[in-house]
C-alpha cells in the first residue's frame, strides 16, 4: 500500500471519527431530552393518580349510605321499602 | 538554482553545547512526567472511591419512590379508608419575620389562631417547628404561593375515613406516621403498609432529571383489604342501634349481622362510636369494639343450645313434657326461679317459647355435663373467633369437670358463662343451616378480593355456600328453628321482633350485670335471631347495655331493634318475603304493571 493511500485512509477515518462524535453528542442530547419528558409524564401520571383517588374518596363520601338516606327521606319524602308496598314478580322459568 | 537548506539543521544549532545541560533539562522533564504519572496513579487507585463519590454527589441523586398504603373497602368496593398525599407545613422560627402581614393568611389557611401561630414561632428553644401536619394539597399550594421566608413544606400522606363513625370500630385508625393504632389498621399493618422504593438519577445543572441509573428499587404499594361488610346494611344497622341506645338511655349497644349461608359479617355496629377523622377527644369507651372484645352473660339466648342438646341425646323430643309449675327449683342451697311463673305443663318447645329457666335447667340436669360442655365448645364458646380482628375475646366456659350441679343448671340458661356478641351470632349458624358451625369472616379471601368489579350488585348472594363443621343433626337444627320462630311469635317472649312480610325466629336474653362479684340491678338486654325462617339468610344479634328507662327485658328492648335491622337487611339483600302480608298496592296498579 502506498503512502498516498494510507494518507487518504487516515483523512477518511478522521472524518468518520468527527461525524461519529457529533452523532454521539446529538443522540445523548436527545436521550436527555426524552428522559426529561418521561419524567414529566410520570409526574403527571402520579398527579392524575392522586386526583383519581381524591375523586374516588369524594364519591365515597357523597355516596355515604347515611347521607343519601337522610336526604332522600327529608328532601324527597321517600320512605323505606316494605313488602306490602312492593310488587313481587315471578321470573318465568 | 537555489540550494535547498534542511530546516531541521540550521546553522545555529550546530554550535556545540555542553552535553550535561541538555541531559539535565531532559531529566527534569522526565521527572515532571513521572510526578504527574504518580499523581494520576494515586488518584486512580488510592483515592478513587472518594473522588467518584464526590463526583456522583454533584450530579446523582437518590429519589424516594412513595408507596401507597392499601385501602380498606367494603364488599362492593365502597372506600372505608384510603390515603391521600398531604403536606406538613413547618418553619424555622428564627428566620421568619414576625411582622410580615402575610402570616395572618397562613394562620387563616391553616385554621389556627394568629396568637397560637405567634406563640409557636416565638418558642425560644426551638429551631424547627411543625405549624400543621397533614394539610391538604390545595391549602399547601396556597401557602407555598405566599413565599414566606422560613416557612416550608414536606410531602406526606393522610389517611381518610369517608364513612366516619359508622365503621370506626372495625376499621380503626392510624397515627400521624401512617402506622395502624386500632382495629384492622392495626392488625393488618404489614399487609396494608407499602414498601418505599428508591431510584438513582442524574440531574443537570438546573436540577432536572436527565437520566436514570440502573439502581431502581421498585416501591411496593400496600395491599387493599376487602371486607365482607355491606356498607348499606352497616349504615342502617348503625343508625338503628344508635337510635335504640338513645331511646333507652342505655350505656352502650352492639349489633352484628351475619350472612347465615357463609358466616360473613355483613354489619358490625357499636355505640358509642367516634369519628376516626377527628380524634382529639377520645375515650376508652368510645374505642371499644363491644361486639368482639366485650363479654357478657348471654342469658336465655343460650337456652336453645340446651334444647338442641336434649334433642340430640335422643331422650327428648320437641313434644316431651316438662314441669315448671312450682315456679322454683332448689339445687343444694340455691334456688332458681322463672321470671314469670308458668302454671301449666309445657312441652320442650314451649319451654323455649316461654323462656322457662326451670324447664331448661331440668332438661340439662338430666343429661351428662360433659355432653353439654362439648356442645357449647363445638359451637365456638370459650374460644376466640378466628376472624382476624385484634383483641377478639374468647369468653369463659369452665371445664365440665369443675361444674357443680347448680352451675350446670345456670349454664343451661346462660348464666355463669360469658360470650361476645359475635360468638353468639356465629354459634346460631348451627341452627340457621343444617347444623354446621360456619366460620365468622370479616374479610373476603384473596381469590374473592381479586378481579371483582367495583360495582354494587343488587343481588348480593353471589357467593358459593361455605361448608362448616357439623355440630348437630339437620333435624335438630330444624326443630330448634321452629322453637325460635315460636319464641318470636305472638305467644313467645319477643312478639316485637316481628318483621312484616317475613317469618322470623329468635331468642331474647335479659341478664343482670355482675359488679364486684355480685349481681346488681343493671341489665343487659339481648336478642339473637334469624330470618326468613323458610330459608334463613341472615342472623342478627343485638345487645343493649344498661337500658335505664324502666324497661329492661330483651324482648322489649332488643326485639324491636332486631325487627328494624332484619327488615332493612332483608330488603337490601332483596330477599323474597315468605310470610303472608297484605299488599297496599291497589289491584289496578298491580294488574297494569304485571301485564307489562
Amino acid at each position: 500500500m502506498s503512502a498516498r493511500v494510507v494518507a487518504r485512509l487516515n483523512v477518511l477515518l478522521a472524518a468518520v471519527l468527527v461525524v461519529a462524535g457529533l452523532l454521539l453528542v446529538s443522540s445523548q442530547h436527545r436521550a436527555r431530552k426524552l428522559s426529561t419528558e418521561l419524567e414529566r409524564a410520570q409526574g403527571q401520571m402520579r398527579e392524575l393518580d392522586v386526583r383519581y383517588s381524591q375523586l374516588q374518596l369524594e364519591v365515597s363520601r357523597l355516596a355515604k349510605a347515611s347521607l343519601i338516606d337522610g336526604r332522600v327521606r327529608k328532601e324527597l319524602n321517600m320512605i323505606s321499602l316494605s313488602p306490602e308496598r312492593t310488587l313481587y314478580l315471578k321470573e318465568p322459568n | 538554482m537555489v540550494r535547498s537548506v534542511k530546516f531541521a539543521a540550521p546553522k545555529l544549532l550546530q554550535t556545540r553545547l555542553q552535553l550535561w545541560r541538555s541531559r539535565f533539562i531532559f531529566s527534569l522533564v522526565v521527572m515532571c512526567f513521572v510526578a504527574l504519572g504518580g499523581k494520576a496513579l494515586y488518584m486512580q487507585t488510592m483515592s478513587a472511591p472518594f473522588l467518584q463519590a464526590q463526583g456522583a454527589q454533584r450530579y446523582e441523586k437518590t429519589i424516594e419512590l412513595q408507596a401507597n398504603r392499601g385501602r380498606i373497602l367494603d364488599r362492593h368496593g365502597v372506600v372505608l379508608a384510603t390515603s391521600l398525599p398531604a403536606r406538613s407545613i413547618w418553619a424555622y422560627p428564627d428566620r421568619v419575620d414576625l411582622s410580615d402581614p402575610r402570616l395572618m393568611d397562613v394562620a387563616r389557611l391553616l385554621d389556627i389562631k394568629p396568637l397560637e401561630l405567634q406563640r409557636r414561632l416565638t418558642a425560644e428553644d426551638k429551631t424547627f417547628v411543625f405549624l400543621k401536619r397533614q394539610v391538604n394539597l390545595d391549602t399547601a399550594e396556597r401557602i407555598k404561593a405566599l413565599r414566606i421566608k422560613g416557612i416550608g413544606q414536606d410531602g406526606e400522606y393522610k389517611r381518610d375515613y369517608p364513612q366516619g363513625e359508622m365503621v370506626a370500630h372495625m376499621v380503626g385508625f392510624t397515627d400521624i406516621g401512617h402506622v395502624g393504632q386500632e382495629g384492622l389498621e392495626l392488625s393488618f399493618q404489614s399487609t396494608l403498609a407499602g414498601q418505599v422504593g428508591s431510584r438513582r438519577v442524574i440531574r443537570d445543572g438546573t436540577g432536572q432529571i436527565i437520566g436514570g441509573l440502573d439502581q431502581v428499587r421498585e416501591p411496593r404499594d400496600g395491599r387493599d383489604l376487602r371486607l365482607t361488610i355491606d356498607s348499606r346494611i352497616q349504615s342502617r344497622t348503625f343508625d338503628a342501634l344508635k337510635d335504640a341506645v338513645k331511646a333507652n338511655r342505655a350505656q352502650a349497644g352492639a349489633a352484628v349481622v351475619l350472612d347465615a349461608k357463609t358466616g360473613e359479617v355483613l354489619a358490625l355496629a357499636n355505640w358509642p362510636s367516634y369519628n376516626p377523622n377527628e380524634r382529639s377527644h377520645l375515650s376508652g369507651g368510645q374505642l371499644r369494639n363491644r361486639a368482639i372484645t366485650d363479654l357478657y352473660e348471654p342469658g336465655s339466648t343460650l337456652k336453645v343450645f340446651t334444647a338442641a342438646l336434649a334433642l340430640e341425646s335422643g331422650k327428648y323430643r320437641p313434644s316431651s313434657i316438662l314441669d315448671a309449675r312450682e315456679g322454683k327449683l332448689t339445687i343444694g342451697r340455691d334456688t332458681i326461679r322463672d321470671s314469670h311463673r308458668i302454671k301449666d305443663l309445657m312441652t320442650l318447645e314451649q319451654v323455649i317459647q316461654k323462656s322457662s329457666n326451670i324447664g331448661t335447667a331440668k332438661m340439662a340436669l338430666s343429661l351428662p355435663a360433659e355432653d353439654h360442655w362439648r356442645l357449647l365448645t363445638s359451637a365456638g364458646f370459650g374460644q376466640a373467633s378466628k376472624t382476624g380482628f385484634p383483641g377478639a375475646a374468647a369468653g369463659r366456659l369452665r371445664p365440665h369437670k369443675k361444674w357443680k350441679p347448680i352451675e350446670h343448671a345456670t349454664i343451661s340458661y346462660g348464666h355463669g358463662i360469658s360470650v361476645s356478641l359475635l360468638q353468639m351470632a356465629r354459634a346460631y349458624t348451627i341452627f340457621a343451616g343444617d347444623g354446621e358451625l360456619l366460620p365468622a369472616r370479616i374479610f373476603k379471601t384473596e381469590d374473592e378480593q381479586r378481579g371483582r368489579p367495583m360495582q354494587v350488585s343488587m343481588r348480593a348472594r353471589d357467593e358459593a355456600t361455605v361448608r362448616g363443621v357439623p355440630v348437630i343433626k339437620p333435624e335438630t337444627a330444624a326443630a330448634v328453628r321452629k322453637m325460635l320462630e315460636m319464641a318470636a311469635g305472638p305467644k313467645g317472649t319477643a312478639p316485637m321482633s316481628q318483621v312484616p312480610g317475613y317469618r322470623v325466629g329468635g331468642k331474647t336474653g335479659t341478664t343482670t350485670k355482675i359488679e364486684d362479684g355480685r349481681y346488681v340491678k343493671k341489665y343487659v338486654a339481648s336478642f339473637v335471631g334469624m330470618a326468613p325462617m323458610s330459608d334463613p339468610r341472615i342472623i342478627v344479634a343485638v345487645m343493649i347495655d344498661e337500658p335505664s328507662t324502666g324497661k329492661y327485658y330483651g324482648g322489649q328492648i332488643a326485639g324491636p331493634i332486631f325487627s328494624r335491622i332484619a327488615g332493612d337487611a332483608l330488603q337490601t339483600l332483596s330477599v323474597e318475603p315468605d310470610a303472608p302480608f297484605e299488599t297496599k298496592i291497589p289491584p289496578m296498579v298491580a294488574l297494569s304493571k304485571g301485564g307489562m
